[in-house]
């Protein structure tokens, strides 16, 4: 049995302009040890998804669907079943750390609050913990930096101190949002070989959130394609990047700066009102009439690999 | 045809206890005519300082700037003012440098009117021709810089300096805050303008491979000192400086799944107000030795335009 399962999961927001389908119709499935990467331009709805695990949306969100974690569904739990497993079973590792800090607490009072909640942990023994944290994501003097706040780290450390703080109760599940958004190219190397470390030797399962498919290729075992809401390729990562089945996968590799920088023309659409036919249809080259008439269904292209594409009917 | 020597900018800080940070400490290069010349390096090392300088933005503590025989830091406000429009620049969040309360349309206009290069029937004319030619529809004209996407407000951007028909733009991160399918139309969309126009350009980037798909010759910054200069084929080919070498291992390649042996750098850049001694980037480096900790090396010439500052240039 998979470790999360999401089923048939839509989260809309109630707008001036009408009903915005952020994530539409959506399933995945994360085993345990897998890490699952979510790739997807911005306002595909990749955020939204992932928020919605953990039930972190504001109040004019509607959650139609199931998102079953070892056997529980996480949308109908109350406050504070849901308030158990947050940070003690899946953590969350936001994006933009100086924004996911609070700024008046010190970094190692922040790193024991995970130890003093779920775990029931004294003050002085969950501070011993968060040095301890602080030393494995391989911060220099970690009890002298605990005692720190955010704004005295540059934003690699605080990146760290986000993951230290995301691993602390050995999750089982990992949700990473953009780890590694806005870092340099040196320490973004730093961080992300750490990653793979530590996944490694935790063992946890994780959902990667980025837009950079080249991340996603060194971390992932399986890649989901989100565009417009859905998702419009699910599939094993060497076959992903081997073969891309889905024209969006394809041409979204494409444009990558690494290969022929060929860009895919028009815009995303607005997810208020998306078209009847393949979302992906105005900026498809293969689209024929069908395209623009029927809405594709996620079909099987081979094994390990599906995609939601006419082509493959 | 743009000749940098010695250009330095030197911010203070502080009231009594006045503390100054080098971001541009001396450095040289020029630009030829038609080229596009890439500027690399990582977040605080000084690069847009330095597009900021050569337009005269910021005013340079030292140096001289050459462009076509004129000595830019020489010039008085009004010279400057008539040379400006040579000089153009496109800068990194699209969003925030175009007026919020004019309309695209007047936006685009307006360089042409300040320096009344069209007359004012020419104008419309002359507008609608630079929308079409960066990818906008007419109906944008009317629209406000909040009604565009981040690549349209880039494209609306381009057009209103492609109206000057500048000999050089500083091109400063201009798709950083793109997404990657938008980001290749706005590079595609630089690179024929540059085709059709012949301008120069100073591509400023922290993305090496969007520097090889887009220059002809580049160079790498840190800590506001340039450590390698060349063309772009050869320093991606053979980088001989330790940070350019850990730059370029830590790239994507178009092969996303063959293993990439990153360089993995120690620390971080240090503070720009206490420089190390010697060698910048001697704290981070692998290859250090006791040289490195007492003279700062100088840039050398190792053939082909290639040059590089190490005491120890590595050869891959």
């Amino acid at each position: 049995m998979s470790l999360l399962s999401i089923e048939h999961l839509e989260s809309q927001f109630v707008t001036e302009d009408g009903l915005v389908k952020a994530v539409d119709n959506v399933d995945l499935e994360i085993d345990r040890s897998e890490t699952l990467g979510l790739v997807g331009e911005s306002g595909c709805g990749k955020t939204v998804l992932a928020l919605s695990i953990l039930k972190l949306l504001s109040e004019n969100t509607k959650i139609n669907g199931k998102i079953v974690y070892k056997g529980k569904d996480l949308l109908k739990l109350n406050d504070a079943d849901l308030q158990a497993i947050r940070g003690k079973e899946i953590a969350h590792i936001f994006q933009n750390p100086l924004n996911s800090l609070n700024p008046v607490l010190s970094v190692g009072f922040q790193i024991c609050e995970p130890f003093m909640l779920h775990q029931n942990a004294r003050k002085a023994q969950a501070l011993r913990e968060a040095v301890k944290m602080l030393n494995l994501v391989g911060i220099p003097l970690p009890s002298e930096r605990a005692k720190e706040y955010p704004h005295e780290f540059s934003g690699g450390m605080r990146q760290r101190v986000m993951i230290a703080m995301g691993l602390a109760c050995r999750p089982s599940l990992i949700i990473a949002d953009e780890p590694t958004r806005g870092l340099d190219p040196t320490i973004q190397a730093q961080v992300v070989e750490l990653m793979k470390e530590l996944i490694e030797t935790s063992g946890a399962s994780m959902l990667l959130i980025t837009h950079d498919l080249s991340l996603a290729a060194e971390l992932c075992d399986k890649i989901a394609v989100m565009y417009s809401g859905e998702i419009l390729e699910y599939a094993d990562t060497k076959e992903f990047f081997k073969k891309p089945a889905h024209p969006y996968s394809v041409g979204f590799l494409e444009s990558l700066p690494s290969r022929s920088m060929k860009p895919i023309r028009g815009t995303s659409l607005s997810l208020i009102n998306p078209p009847r036919g393949c979302r992906f249809c105005p900026r498809c080259d293969q689209s024929t009439k069908k395209c623009k008439d029927i809405h594709p269904e996620l079909k099987k292209v081979k094994d390990g690999q599906f995609a939601r594409c006419h082509l493959y009917a | 045809m743009l000749e940098i020597t010695g250009l330095k900018k030197t911010f203070t800080t502080g009231f009594i206890n006045k503390r100054s940070a080098k971001a541009v400490d001396g450095i040289d290069f020029c630009i030829n005519d038609h080229e596009m010349f890439g500027l690399v390096g990582e977040s605080g090392c000084g690069k847009t300082t330095v597009g900021r300088l050569i337009l005269r933005l910021i005013e340079p503590t030292d140096g001289q700037i050459i462009f076509n025989g004129i000595d830019l830091l020489k010039l008085d406000k009004k010279a400057l003012r008539n040379i400006r429009p040579q000089l153009q620049i496109i800068f990194q969040d699209p969003e925030s440098s175009l007026h919020p309360r004019m309309r695209i349309g007047d936006i685009i206009a307006e360089p042409l009117k300040l320096y009344d290069l069209v007359s004012k029937e020419g104008r419309n004319v002359k507008v609608m021709e630079l929308i079409d030619k960066v990818g906008l529809n007419p109906e944008h004209i009317n629209r406000y810089p909040h009604e565009l996407s981040g690549g349209q407000s880039q494209r609306a951007m381009l057009a209103r300096v492609l109206a000057l028909a500048p000999r050089l733009i500083i091109a400063d991160e201009p798709t950083s805050s793109l997404d990657v399918s938008v980001q290749a139309q706005i590079l595609s969309l630089l690179k024929d303008a540059q085709k059709e126009y012949g301008f120069s350009c100073l591509f400023i980037s922290h993305d090496l491979n969007i520097i090889r798909n887009m220059t002809q010759r580049m160079g790498v910054m840190y800590l506001g000192k340039l450590v390698e200069i060349g063309f772009t084929a050869d320093i991606f080919k053979n980088a001989l400086h330790p940070y350019t070498m850990a730059l370029l291992s830590a790239i994507p390649l178009a092969d996303l799944l063959a293993k990439r042996k990153r360089i993995i750098l120690k620390e971080e850049m240090p503070n720009r107000m206490e420089l190390p001694t010697g060698c910048r980037f001697r704290t981070r480096c692998n290859f250090k030795d006791k040289i490195c900790e007492t003279s700062a090396p100088a840039m050398v010439n190792v053939g082909n335009g290639h040059q590089v500052a190490c005491h120890f240039p590595q050869k891959a």
